[in-house]
């Protein structure tokens, strides 16, 4: 059997082959015994396959497929979530750059928190120096203001 | 107003369900795994010819799916999608069962499922002989090449047409039946050798 003629077959066979070529392979397999006889032969071959029928879905297999997903790590992260870590990275970035501005208006490359409250000062910031007193100072500073002088104190 | 891609969504309600895990909201997932579970529990064993690997490749299709939500382009059906995955990785492991037969690790009978008719109390002559039929199918599926074994496997036991097997492989619609034409030669031929 010619090799075209033969694919021409398993595509009527199944459906494939468009309607004129279909209607012109049907008047010729009417009046060719032998080529009846080989599409006879490819569809016993076909129809021959058979597998046993597929073993049904397993109990539980839905719930243990969702929590593996869950579970997996390179599971998907919400958008939010990638917005919002990569917003506060790059705050981050930003405030680490100003505070090193900021610490060394100069450029010179100065190791926070190597910095000193002396040179803190010297860079003439007063919202960063820290305070001249103690925070026990400011504490019975604070008490004296509300309370007048406490005798505890004296 | 109502858009081609709302249309769409609509007639493929898995579509939306991959779009929402891909934003990470995965409510849906379990709905989508159970409309797709059966049709690829039964690909992957038709594929592989073994019910346990079959549920772990199923499993493994869905969990693929899930990573890569993100990237599904909204083109076609999601179950194409979904198949194409489970037929790749059932052909990536039916090529690693080769290498590993080849190197000699597993004996070719590990390949070889027990076929079980699923009704005992049917009549017993018929019973063996359908047990024969499968056995002699799964062989000669079992001797394809893996390009092969998937186009008669998607075209025959999933019933899919040759246009919706080239869009599972991702070959043209010629290739399909190239393909096709070769695996019914191999077939006959083991056919005619069993008698």
């Amino acid at each position: 059997m010619e090799h075209t003629t033969d694919r021409q077959l398993m595509r009527l066979l199944h459906g494939e082959l468009p309607g004129a070529e279909a209607s012109e392979l049907r008047r010729r397999l009417a009046g060719e015994p032998a080529l009846a006889a080989r599409l006879g032969e490819l569809e016993a071959a076909w129809n021959g396959l058979e597998l046993p029928p597929p073993a049904p879905v397993p109990v539980g297999f839905t719930g243990r497929v969702v929590a593996r997903a869950r579970r997996t790590p390179g599971a998907v992260k919400p958008r939010w979530a990638v917005a919002a870590v990569s917003l506060g990275l790059a705050l981050g970035i930003g405030v680490g750059a100003r505070l090193t501005t900021v610490l060394d208006p100069s450029g010179a490359a100065t190791a926070w928190p190597g910095t000193t409250s002396g040179e803190i000062a010297a860079a003439g910031d007063d919202d960063l120096a820290p305070p001249a007193s103690s925070l026990a100072d400011e504490y019975w500073r604070a008490v004296d203001e509300v309370f007048g002088e406490t005798e505890v104190r004296r | 107003m109502v858009t081609e891609e709302g249309l769409a969504e609509a007639h493929d309600p898995d579509r939306v369900v991959l779009a929402r895990v891909a934003a990470g909201d995965d409510g849906g997932f379990g709905e989508l795994v159970e409309r797709n579970q059966e049709r690829l529990l039964h690909l992957c064993e038709r594929l592989l010819g073994n019910p346990e690997e079959a549920r772990d490749a199923a499993q493994e299709t869905f969990l693929k799916a899930y990573r890569k939500a993100a990237s599904f382009k909204p083109r076609g059906q999601v179950s194409t999608w979904l198949y194409r995955i489970a037929t790749n990785h059932c052909l990536n492991q039916l090529r690693r069962r080769r290498i590993v037969r080849f190197v000699g690790f597993a004996p070719r009978r590990a390949e070889e499922p027990e076929i079980d008719p699923p009704d005992s109390r049917a009549d017993p002559g018929r019973e063996h002989e359908a047990r024969r039929r499968w056995r002699r199918t799964r062989e000669a599926i079992d001797r394809l090449p893996p390009g092969q074994r998937s186009v008669l496997v998607l075209a025959k036991f999933e019933g899919l047409s040759y246009r919706q097997v080239a869009e599972v492989l991702e070959i043209t619609e010629g290739a399909v039946e190239s393909r096709l034409f070769r695996a019914m030669r191999r077939i006959e031929a083991a056919q005619e050798e069993a008698g």
